[in-house]
This record gives C-alpha cells, sequence and structure tokens, in this order.
C-alpha cells in the first residue's frame, strides 16, 4: 500500500511516499528510505526510485522517499543545497524509525543520494536517525567529477581537462582520430572557448561545497563499520572513477575492513541503470543484498567486495 | 540551511538564516525573488500552498500535487500536463516551482498531475496511452473545478507531448482555455524519435558484439504486439498506435488558445493555429527563440513563455 506522508524537517515540510507492506519481511518491521539526486522528483528517471519502492513492499518492507525541501513536490521553494540534503535525510531517517516503528532501518541511495546516505551515517547523533546498513548505488567518490546538473554543470577544472584530454586512454587511438575531431574543434573552437570559460570564471559556492562533501566520501567508506554494499552499473564512469582514481588497488583498504563491502556490478549498468533489464538487476540484487542482512546470513561469495574488486571482467552476482 | 523558522535551532546545530536573496527561483532564465518577505514571515511551512493527493477512481488512482495561493482564493485556475518520458523527468522540479509561483506570486492554482502509468499514480509505464492519458487530464479538471468552486475557467496547460495529450481531450470536449508550449504536433515523427533515442543511447553505452536494434525491428515488435523498452520506459503497442495514428483536430480546441513555440517546432503543422481562429478561438500564437529546455535540467524555463501564460492566464488584469 502506497500513503502520501509529509515528514517535518527543521521547519519545512517534505512531501513522500512511503510503502507499507502487506506481508513484513520475518514479520517484523524493517524500513528502506531512499535517497536521490535532487533533480529528479521522488519517482525518479524512469520511475526507478518508485520501482525500487515496490520492489521492497513486494518483499516485505516499508519504504519511505521524500523530495528535498522546497524542491519537486515538497511546499514552498529552496534552492539546491548538500547540506540541507544531509539533514533533511536525518529528519527523514528519524521519522520514518520513530513513526513507523521499525525494528531495523536501511538507507538506500543512488548517485548523490549514496553520499548523502553515508554523510547522514556520520552525521547522525542519535539511534533513531542512524541506518543500520547501507546500500549504496553508484556512489559518487571523486570530488574532481562533481558538477550538478542545476547549477549548469559548472565549474571547469582546466587541469582536469587537459589531463582528460592527453593522459587518459589510448594515445595512438587518440593520434589517429585526432584528424577528424580537429576539425569538429576547428569549426566550433570560439564555442568551446566560450562555454569553457563561462564555466571556469561562474562562482558557484554550492559546487564548492559539495566538492568538499564528496571529499568526505571515500574517508567514510574506510571508516564506516556496518554492513553496507557498493552496486555499481558497469559502464558508470562513477564506477570508473572509483576503481582507477579513488581506490586504486583498493587503496583504501576496503577489503581489509573489519565489515568489508559488499560489491554488485549490474552488467552493462549506466549510472541510472535506464533500461528494463538493468533496473531489475539493480533491484533485484539490492533486495537480496538486503534479505542476506536481515536474515543474518552472508549474502554469499558472489558479494564478496574483496573478491570482486578486480572488476577487469564484468561480473554480476550468481542467480 | 536554515527553513523558514530562520535562524531556528535543530538537532544538527544551528541553521544558518536562509538567504531569500539567494534563494531565487530562475524562472525563465531570469532571477525572480519569491516573495522574500512573505515566505519570511512565515513560522513554518503552510502545507495548504502545495497539497498531494491521490484521486480519480479506485481502480484508476492518480497522483496530484495543487499549488495554491496563500489566502486559498485563486484569481485563476490550471492544469498542467507534463511532457512524455524523460522530458518530465528533466522539467519536473522546474514546472513544480514555477507552479508555486504561479500560486505564491499570481494567485494562480496550479495543478500537476500524473497520468495512469507514470510517476506515483498507479499502473505501470505500459499502461501509459494517450487516449488513457486524456481521461485523466479529464479527471484533473473535474477534480480542478471542485477545488476551485469560484473560477470560473479551467485553464490546461499542456507541454510538448502533454499537449498532444490536451488536444486529445479537446477532441472529445473543448477545453475553457487551453495553453501549449512547444506542442508536438507531428506526433508519429515523435513516435519514432523515441525509438531513434533507444538506438542512440543504446550506442552509446553498448559493448561490441552486441546486438543492435534498429527502428523497423521496434516497429515490429510493436506490431507484433510486443512492448517496447525505451530507458526503461515501456511503450506499449496500443501507446504506439495511438501515437502513430493521432491527427490534429482543426476544430477550435478551446474557446482561447495560447500556442507559444520556439521556432524549430513551429513548423510542425502551420496550418493548425489559423484554422482554429476560423474555427471560432481566440487564439493568441507566439514564436520565440529560447533554448530547448526541455531536454536537460540546466536553467529555467523559458521567460518569454512563462510571461506569455500569465499574462493570458490573468487576462486584463494589472500584475
Amino acid at each position: 500500500m502506497k500513503k502520501i506522508v509529509q515528514v517535518p524537517s527543521d521547519g519545512w515540510l517534505l512531501t513522500g511516499i512511503m510503502n507499507v507492506p502487506e506481508k513484513p519481511k520475518n514479520g517484523k518491521r524493517i524500513g528502506v528510505a531512499l535517497f536521490f539526486d535532487g533533480a529528479s522528483s521522488k519517482a525518479g528517471t524512469h520511475f526507478f526510485y518508485r520501482k525500487v519502492a515496490d520492489a521492497l513492499e513486494k518483499a516485505g518492507y516499508y519504504a519511505i522517499r521524500c523530495d528535498n525541501r522546497g524542491l519537486c513536490d515538497s511546499p514552498e521553494i529552496n534552492p539546491l543545497n548538500f547540506d540541507a540534503r544531509i539533514n533533511d535525510a536525518l529528519n527523514v531517517l528519524r521519522w520514518f524509525k520513530t513513526h513507523e516503528k521499525l525494528d531495523t532501518m536501511i538507507a538506500w541511495g543512488l548517485c548523490v543520494g549514496s553520499a548523502v546516505s553515508i554523510h547522514s551515517a556520520f552525521r547522525a547523533k542519535r539511534e533513531e536517525e542512524t541506518p543500520d546498513a547501507l546500500v549504496l548505488c553508484n556512489i559518487l567518490t571523486d570530488e574532481t567529477i562533481v558538477t550538478t546538473p542545476e547549477l549548469g554543470f559548472a565549474r571547469t577544472d582546466p587541469k582536469r581537462i587537459a589531463t582528460d584530454m592527453f593522459l587518459k586512454g589510448n594515445l595512438l587511438k587518440k593520434l589517429l582520430l585526432a584528424p577528424t575531431k580537429l576539425h569538429i574543434y576547428r569549426q566550433n573552437w570560439p564555442k568551446i572557448a566560450r562555454g569553457l570559460w563561462a564555466r571556469y570564471v561562474t562562482k558557484i559556492p554550492e559546487l564548492d561545497e559539495m566538492r568538499v562533501a564528496i571529499g568526505q566520501v571515500p574517508g567514510f567508506l574506510q571508516r564506516y563499520e556496518k554492513p553496507h554494499v557498493l552496486v555499481y552499473g558497469e559502464v558508470d564512469n562513477y564506477r570508473s572513477a572509483f576503481l582507477d582514481r579513488v581506490n586504486p588497488g583498493d587503496r583504501l583498504g576496503l577489503g581489509k575492513k573489519r565489515v568489508p563491502p559488499h560489491w554488485i556490478v549490474v552488467a552493462n549498468g549506466t549510472h541510472t541503470f535506464a533500461s528494463a533489464q538493468q533496473a531489475r538487476d539493480a533491484i533485484e540484487y539490492s533486495i537480496q543484498w538486503i534479505d542476506a542482512f536481515v536474515d543474518g546470513r552472508d549474502p554469499g561469495p558472489q558479494f564478496d567486495y574483496a573478491r570482486r574488486n578486480d572488476v577487469s571482467v564484468p561480473h554480476t552476482p550468481a542467480a | 540551511m536554515g527553513g523558514p523558522r530562520g535562524a531556528a535551532q535543530t538537532s544538527h546545530g544551528p541553521t544558518k538564516r536562509l538567504r531569500w536573496a539567494d534563494a531565487v527561483a530562475s524562472v525563465g532564465g531570469a532571477q525572480r525573488p519569491i516573495d522574500a518577505v512573505k515566505l519570511g514571515t512565515f513560522a513554518i511551512v503552510d502545507p495548504k500552498t502545495l497539497e498531494s493527493f491521490f484521486f480519480g477512481e479506485p481502480q484508476r488512482r492518480l497522483f496530484g500535487a495543487l499549488a495554491r495561493p496563500r489566502d486559498g482564493r485563486p484569481r485563476a485556475a490550471v492544469v498542467l500536463v507534463n511532457p512524455y518520458g524523460e522530458e518530465t523527468v528533466n522539467t519536473y522540479n522546474r514546472l513544480s516551482r514555477w507552479t508555486k509561483v504561479l500560486a505564491l506570486e499570481h494567485g494562480i492554482a496550479a495543478f500537476r498531475f500524473h497520468p495512469y502509468g507514470t510517476g506515483e499514480s498507479d499502473g505501470t509505464h505500459e499502461d501509459y496511452t494517450l487516449d488513457g492519458a486524456a481521461e485523466d487530464l479529464r479527471t484533473a479538471i473535474a477534480r480542478m473545478r471542485i477545488e476551485c468552486p469560484d473560477v470560473k475557467e479551467v485553464a490546461v496547460l499542456g507541454i510538448r507531448f502533454g499537449a498532444v495529450i490536451a488536444l486529445r481531450a479537446a477532441q472529445q470536449q473543448p477545453l475553457d482555455a487551453l495553453a501549449l508550449w512547444c506542442p508536438v504536433l507531428d506526433v508519429t515523427s515523435y513516435a519514432r524519435e523515441l525509438l531513434r533515442f533507444k538506438i542512440t543511447t543504446e550506442m552509446i553505452h553498448q559493448k561490441p558484439g552486441g546486438t543492435k536494434p534498429t527502428v523497423k525491428a521496434m516497429v515490429a515488435e510493436l506490431q507484433a504486439g510486443r512492448t517496447v523498452d525505451i530507458v526503461d520506459y515501456a511503450l506499449s503497442p496500443a501507446a504506439y498506435e495511438q501515437m502513430s495514428q493521432y491527427k490534429p483536430s482543426l476544430d477550435a480546441p478551446a474557446k482561447r488558445v495560447l500556442l507559444v513555440a520556439r521556432p524549430m517546432e513551429d513548423g510542425e503543422s502551420p496550418t493548425t493555429p489559423a484554422a482554429w481562429r476560423e474555427n471560432g478561438a481566440a487564439v493568441v500564437h507566439q514564436v520565440h527563440k529560447v533554448p530547448v529546455f526541455w531536454e536537460d535540467f540546466t536553467g529555467g524555463l523559458p521567460d518569454p513563455f512563462t510571461q506569455a501564460t500569465i499574462d493570458w492566464l490573468l487576462p486584463g488584469s494589472a500584475r
């Protein structure tokens, strides 16, 4: 059953949808709070969050997803702000746990929502706002690629552009393709230059704040001591950023942690799992992992981060 | 970020006073403060200014969000019809924010709803059809009449494919007043564009050796009665058939019509506005060079569009 809820958050009201299962899993009240990028509504791109919530309900879990303060279907108007998102997340978690008298509460996030989830776990001061486990989908860990579409994809980092253009990837292929590409660049250089310059000079404090916040995520992943799973789309560039730049060779030592993360790669998965098959897989694997966590069993070797950390070949959990 | 309480203390430490000068809605690309004084004086958010609810028949439950003026006495009423698929997601927050502006600044009650099978309404995307969405629009208009009994006319604003839904509804019974933003008038081509969009998306992410979809193959699938997955939006054979067979009527869809378009889309059906005029409608037709606002999250809504619509919704009133 789906119902509309309004969650108070620092004087604001967050409009959300709560799914209540007909048959709660193991007869217990287990809830999953969904967090996401504020640009899309709580239904999400291709209604993905709604599908996640509906699937959780079917599997016996409570689920909640709210629009951030002043955005989408929440009353009043407010600009995007990472700090506000975390406060909203904590207020949602606390409300969800106490209002629904949950025995266990899990935070599930996608993209920025994953970063919000792990930030919330570290900022939580009370037991009732602390998630018991995290499902982190396509988590943003590399502050150099932080941008927000609402902010106009500013601000350009020239050093990073130069590195990406000249030092990353197959140099031979780049040289072979250069004549074609140079032609395109030559035709469009005034437009490109204007765009880059405009982006470089634009000052966006919110973006800088967000970069700092995302820069903290790898450290949080190192220190997080409760069960958690990293779900990545195989072709999502956040995954390659995580593996190649943030955690090459498991530099963060995640595999050696007392509670290492579990690991799921969705075959052909894009950043938002934008196909019926990808969405089904991402949801199914997330729920498989949540089931295992709730049942207190090991989700199995297919979720083993340490073994799966070498992801040169695509793999998904065994059926 | 603090809420409307200003410098209220929260469980997460003192919050900064909301900078209303910064808390501006970028409506139409222009920075316009949202009545800072009025909003700032409220101790808590007034939930009546934006109410979300389910409505319609129990077997076809729809989700809607109604933005109302603070005094509860709207000067005009409008029902918005979203575009299709990702265009809805891209514009969702901006349209939502604009409806709040309509209500809070201009006294116009604005109702957004999700057609059956989309967003938070019941059903799955496979259930979404043009005729079904048109029927849902009529349900939404009926609900709006109940919500705003003192308003003489309930206008409809259709955006992109939403305009087609509105025109389809008007073919059954003319509407009071109809505004169209960049309407998709060549719906057959649009349906094919959707199929091409799937091909483009898959080309970007597909690994070598994968099966390449073609428009011809997808049309064959649809004609054989099978649903096609377009980045996780299920396009059903019924939806495709209705799109392919749709022809705009030359009968006046409403007594008053506002048609605002970009030069690119305006040529799709050049004779239609003239025919509507000949058939008794008071047609305001404007063409503005504005960005393609429905393709990404960036920027605001086009200022000439929002301005023209407000002027048209409140004829003869000094704003």
